[in-house]
């Protein structure tokens, strides 16, 4: 891709299952489209994905909002809904507070979070119990990709 | 594998044909009903997911969109499980071939397995 830089927001519904993963879906089509690599595209549509699941999971309601510079993809997964109570906890893998309906879905099995950072190259984190959740991540685009 | 080949040998029923299949065929199989151990065992995994397929017995949109994610375009739902006009329609807007198996989990891979062909590699 050139110099340009781009940005896009998706909005994200609270509980519609039946839209989830079409933000994450779009992010990747254009990724595509701009000629990213392949093994950069996955790694965001994997992060996207389980983003986008939390929030139709977990919240109210949400965004997703993607930078693209020529050096690095930047994602923020914001929300109003239950928040994190506790982070830490959050990130143990296993470790879910997911309904019976969503791991009826194949998700719920508290790896969400974990598999973000598996394939990012920075997350952080911000929450406010019964508020609100921003998640942020970045991946680079200068990185040696691993063959 | 073809895909014809693999339909065969699961005796399965293709519900919606992408068309395309990767030129050497299918070579590797995620035998998996958790999409999110789909997704973590998809972002380590060395080999071309374009030529994975998987076996699930879990009938839900996400697993096509989970697909598309990890380009899997080829998904073989098993013990009979069909999937809905939804599914199948998003699976072919997403150019992914599904079909349908009678076999369980553990002989859908076992079959697969004896005509060689290969495990995802989750490190």
């Amino acid at each position: 891709m050139g110099g340009e830089k781009i940005h896009m927001d998706f909005p994200v519904k609270g509980g519609n299952f039946s839209e989830a993963g079409e933000a994450a879906s779009k992010i990747k089509s254009v990724l595509k489209q701009i000629g990213v690599q392949y093994e950069i595209i996955r790694r965001v549509a994997i992060a996207s994905y389980e983003a986008e699941m939390n929030i139709v999971a977990h919240a109210e309601g949400g965004q997703i909002s993607v930078d693209i510079a020529p050096e690095e993809i930047s994602v923020t997964a914001s929300d109003k809904g239950p928040g994190i109570p506790d982070i830490e906890q959050a990130m143990i893998e296993g470790f879910s507070t997911a309904s019976a309906k969503i791991r009826e879905m194949g998700f719920g099995a508290g790896m969400g979070l974990p598999n973000i950072k598996r394939a990012v190259d920075w997350m952080n984190i911000e929450s406010t119990a019964g508020e609100s959740t921003t998640l942020q991540f970045k991946i680079s685009l200068k990185k040696p990709v691993s063959q | 594998m073809k895909k014809e080949e693999i339909g065969v040998a699961l005796e399965a029923v293709t519900l919606t044909d992408c068309g395309s299949e990767p030129a050497g065929g299918y070579e590797t199989v995620c035998s998996c009903d958790l999409m999110s151990d789909l997704l973590a065992i998809m972002n380590e995994a060395p080999c071309d997911s374009h030529a994975t397929i998987l076996l699930t017995g879990l009938t839900n949109p996400q697993v096509i969109r989970t697909c598309e994610m990890v380009d899997i375009r080829l998904i073989v739902f098993l013990r009979g499980r069909q999937p809905t006009n939804e599914m199948v329609e998003l699976a072919g807007e997403c150019g992914i071939t599904i079909m349908c198996s009678p076999h369980t989990m553990f002989k859908g891979s076992g079959i697969l397995h004896s005509l060689q062909m290969k495990d995802v590699h989750y490190k």
